[in-house]
């Protein structure tokens, strides 16, 4: 049989026409399995041309067997790259957009607040502070006036008591 | 006389019996003729003959997917790789 394992070829129909392919295994009197430039799949032989060339291939080959044995005489195999799914495009509804819109500005709001009260605390702070330094001052001179006070009180019971 | 739109040589005029009897003049839009092999001149299948929409179809609505699609036939098509196959040969 011409078409054995590792005859190269060339598909002359379907979507693949044109390209160069391996026979990998043969299925049957009419089927053969083909791989290479081709995608891997059973193909009737007489969708088959085969050519001068034969590569060494083992019967059922794998892909990257068949590539390693096409570089050998120079052709290039199909390449396919994995399929990664693409995460599906989320709908954001305008309501939810403004919402996010919102929420760092009310998040914003709520620091502004912490802010302030810290602000104040410390400003409460600062004026019991004060206040006790003023206190402190105005007891001094409480004390002081006090006792001025009760020297002038006697002065005035006494002035006063003159008076009348 | 017909009227100026059907003044073309793009339409074409259909000769129509009524139930009543009469013979009235009826006005269609002529359509492309099919697609042929380049080479065999046989009619090409998988290529509509539409009226004016053909730019709207897909790419794959206007041709089969191989090559040589819409310009030869399959029998065409498949002498051209076999002879590619068997220059191959020849040459190495």
């Amino acid at each position: 049989m011409v078409l054995e394992i590792g005859r190269v070829c060339i598909k002359i129909a379907g979507r693949d026409a044109g390209r160069h392919c391996a026979v990998v295994d043969i299925l049957d009197s009419n089927y053969v399995l083909i791989d290479g430039a081709t995608r891997r799949r059973k193909c009737s032989i007489l969708h088959l041309e085969p050519t001068a060339q034969k590569v060494e291939l083992k019967k059922g080959a794998s892909h990257e067997e068949v590539k390693a044995a096409f570089a050998g005489i120079q052709l290039e195999v199909l390449a396919t790259k994995p399929k990664h799914a693409a995460p599906m495009p989320k709908k954001i509804r305008k309501s939810e957009a403004k919402s996010a819109q919102a929420a760092p500005e009310k998040k914003g709001a709520e620091e502004l607040i912490k802010k302030k009260d810290s602000v104040k605390k410390e400003a409460a702070k600062k004026n019991e502070i004060d206040a006790e330094i003023v206190s402190e001052e105005k007891s001094e001179s409480s004390r002081e006036a006090v006792q001025g006070s009760q020297k002038e009180k006697p002065a005035a019971k006494k002035k006063s008591a003159g008076k009348e | 006389m017909p009227e100026p739109k059907n003044r073309t040589h793009s339409v074409r005029e259909i000769k129509v019996k009524t139930p009543g009897g009469k013979v009235v003049l009826q006005f269609r839009r002529r359509k492309p003729k099919l697609a042929h092999c380049s080479s065999c001149r046989a009619k090409l299948p998988g290529i509509p003959s539409v009226v004016g929409r053909m730019s709207s179809l897909s790419r794959s609505q206007r041709r089969p997917e191989r090559p040589f699609a819409g310009k030869l036939c399959s029998a065409c098509a498949r002498k051209v790789f076999m002879q590619k196959a068997r220059s191959i040969g020849a040459s190495s």
